[in-house]
């Protein structure tokens, strides 16, 4: 399945590499701790709640995202704040 | 993000005719910090140089056009027109957000991520964040991922597929 190669070849570029944050992690590490976070809160706390319900919108937009952004000609991302 | 070669042309539709000069005269409480001819030299040169605010403007005019273009019609016409100006001018939206809740939800996890991993931006106060594409590709990464184990877990009870369109629409 097209989308599961995707992932598969993210967690290998994620795990090796360079853990130059100051939490020493790589960000399949920072994910995962997210994870077990929002699994602890999940039903307790509403924007942990919320976050695992929106997964699915979350997984396919920023799929969506990777394939259509090209850093070479599009230098630059604006998140602009409309709520 | 942009298409510096389309988005060059925004620079005549801005300045003939005079009206997005007007318009940022009529709103100058809500844009105050713009300089209508550093705008303009932005968009000729880079548009990929924009602030927030400065793209923040360029929509609300774009909003203000398609809604002038398309009175006394149905909003699906307004929002062709607006999507087509978007395209004209070399400005991809990439996510719009449905509610305040999800952009919290997702804002939240921005912050989780730049607090771990320091990134290439620049704030707006209360307009919006600009940053590096190869920044925000990673921070894009880490919501893929932890977006899968929150799937792969059915937490919320439900078990996913994806269908062939979603699977098409994503790679």
């Amino acid at each position: 399945m097209a989308l599961n190669i995707l992932l598969l070849n993210l967690k290998k570029k994620t795990v090796f590499e360079i853990k130059d944050n100051p939490g020493n992690r790589t960000i399949l590490e920072e994910a995962e701790n997210e994870f077990e976070y929002l699994k602890k809160m999940f039903n307790k706390d509403n924007i942990a709640t919320q976050t695992v319900c929106r997964a699915y919108d979350f997984f396919l937009c920023s799929a969506a995202m990777k394939s259509k952004i090209n850093a070479d000609k599009n230098t630059r991302i604006i998140i602009l704040d409309s709520c | 993000m942009f298409d510096k070669e389309k988005a060059s042309t925004l620079y005549e539709h801005l300045v003939h005719p005079e009206s997005f000069k007007e318009y940022l005269r009529e709103s100058e409480t809500d844009f105050d910090e713009i300089n209508f001819d550093n705008l303009l030299e932005t968009v000729r040169n880079d548009i990929n140089r924009i602030s927030a605010e400065e793209l923040s403007v360029i929509i609300s005019f774009f909003n203000k056009e398609s809604h002038f273009h398309s009175i006394d019609k149905d909003r699906a016409t307004s929002e062709q027109i607006l999507q087509e100006l978007y395209n004209r001018f070399g400005i991809t939206l990439l996510y719009e957000v449905p509610t305040s809740t999800v952009c919290y939800c997702y804002m939240f996890q921005y912050g989780n991520y730049t607090h771990c991993f320091p990134v290439d931006q620049k704030t707006d106060e209360d307009i919006g964040i600009t940053i590096g594409s190869k920044d925000f590709l990673r921070f894009n990464d880490y919501m893929i991922l932890l977006a899968k184990q929150i799937l792969d877990s059915r937490l919320d009870g439900f078990e996913y597929t994806f269908t062939e369109l979603e699977e098409k629409n994503s790679l």
